[in-house]
């Protein structure tokens, strides 16, 4: 297994574009969470706002590349023919699955930290600035502050199982683009048709079930009660998701020509 | 669509076809505007088609549920039927050039959907009030769903006109208009790009 992971990760490092997806998750994570926090006012207190879960709007954006990378890790590989190579090399391929799903794991984690961190970053430098202040009922923004850790930590976890999604999709797919639009599809659909539905029982049906509305309620400081699931709950639900992807990605991976 | 779309110039690119193309019509602008034609005539159909099936169909089942659906005229409903052929065109289009820009598959996939696809989401369905939404809804391509928005606002009745409740803050054709000014520039880059750069 350690010469596996050591081969993905020589891999993965020096293709042209991972460090670059990487830098481009955080960058974009923390713009669209400044823009987001700059945008919102809270006039008055109780302004129903959620701080944290404003400062980490950003991780709505940034979960597009990190599908990117995930999705061009396996896909890369079948459209240069390197998949050949890396098969012959490797026969038993649930382990040059699982080789690659650990080393896309801990990368994403490792931006997905940095990401997380300069989103709540700038939440506390601009919300303050905005009549999110102590006055109002909304102390900055802060790790030590129970929820807040667990919406910060919940958001980086929320970023890797997003990479396993993918990566399980890439691998069921084979070709990139398509399983990019299958991932997007996936992730961004169940928001637009659950807002659609009219009937509340089956919207919270459908925001209970798709992988981004369930994953991203691990966001949520406040009013937990009125969350069509609870935060790790919804995390769940992603996780078996990407469980999902994974195994249907697997077990084509093993019956299929490479 | 917008995969496809996206992989009608960039599989090009991955497989080589690409030379060959330019070899044989060496007016690369005339290529990118003949390939644009066909993908947005091609969408226009097959979205004409599923739209066309969709919105009688979803009236009638809605219908037959016990809602009630605001009226509106054939000429609204002609609209939008027609229009969100035309946005899947415009927008298939734009995945085109972004994929000539890009050369990258998933890289131009990703970029169409994201551009078109999460503003609608911030602004529709989540934490972001009224005014940045609508300022959203204006200034991004997603601002092209107004073209499906049949409900009319009526300045006499204070109701609340945000784009959750789907009211949007263009009129129709306008907000198509913007989609239709992002995929022009996006295609006159892409004709800018390919004529410079090597294939």
């Amino acid at each position: 297994m350690k010469q596996a992971l050591h081969a993905e990760w020589t891999k993965l490092r020096t293709v042209a574009g991972t460090g670059w997806l990487l830098l481009v998750t955080i960058a974009l994570s923390v713009a669209l969470s400044a823009a987001v926090a700059a945008a919102v006012t809270c006039p008055s207190a109780g302004c129903n706002q959620d701080p944290a879960k404003l400062s980490l709007t950003g991780i709505e954006l940034g979960q597009a590349v990190v599908a990117i990378l995930a999705v061009l890790a396996i896909s890369g590989e079948y459209s240069t023919g390197m998949i050949r190579i890396t098969l012959a090399a490797m026969p038993r391929r649930p382990k040059v699955l699982a080789a690659k799903a650990a080393i896309l794991t801990g990368m994403t984690l490792a931006a997905g930290t940095i990401a997380a961190l300069g989103c709540l970053l700038a939440g506390r430098l601009i919300l303050p600035g905005n009549g999110f202040t102590a006055a109002h009922g909304h102390p900055p923004l802060s790790l030590g502050d129970g929820p807040t850790l667990r919406a910060a930590a919940g958001s980086v976890l929320y970023l890797a199982l997003i990479a396993l999604l993918s990566l399980g999709a890439a691998t069921a797919v084979r070709d990139s683009a398509t399983a990019i639009g299958v991932v997007l599809g996936l992730l961004y659909l169940f928001p637009i048709v659950a807002q659609m539905v009219i009937d509340p029982h089956w919207q919270r049906h459908l925001q209970q079930l798709g992988p981004m509305t369930a994953g991203l309620a691990i966001q949520a400081t406040t009013n937990l009660r009125s969350l069509p699931i609870s935060p790790w709950a919804g995390l769940g639900v992603l996780a078996a998701w990407a469980a999902a992807a994974l195994l249907a990605g697997g077990l084509l991976l093993r019956q299929r020509d490479a | 669509m917008i995969v496809v779309a996206t992989l009608f110039i960039t599989a090009e690119y991955r497989r080589g076809l690409i030379r060959t193309t330019l070899a044989a019509s060496p007016q690369r602008g005339r290529v990118l505007a003949a390939k644009a034609i066909v993908i947005a005539s091609v969408t226009f159909a097959a979205g004409l088609a599923a739209a066309a099936v969709a919105v009688p169909l979803c009236g009638r089942i809605l219908r037959a549920n016990g809602n009630y659906l605001y009226p509106v005229s054939s000429l609204t409903e002609l609209r939008v039927v027609a229009g969100t052929a035309a946005l899947l065109a415009v927008a298939a289009v734009l995945a085109l050039a972004l994929g000539a820009v890009l050369r990258r598959s998933a890289g131009a996939v990703t970029a169409v959907i994201v551009v078109i696809v999460l503003p609608y989401i911030l602004a529709v369905a989540s934490v972001l009030p009224a005014g940045p939404s609508q300022w959203l809804l204006r200034l991004t391509p997603a601002a092209a769903f107004a073209i499906q928005q049949s409900l009319p606002q009526y300045p006499q009745v204070s109701n609340f006109y945000t784009p959750s409740n789907g009211y949007f803050p263009l009129a129709p054709w306008t907000g198509f208009a913007v989609l239709c000014a992002y995929a022009a520039l996006a295609l006159g880059l892409a004709v800018f790009l390919v004529r410079r750069r090597d294939a």
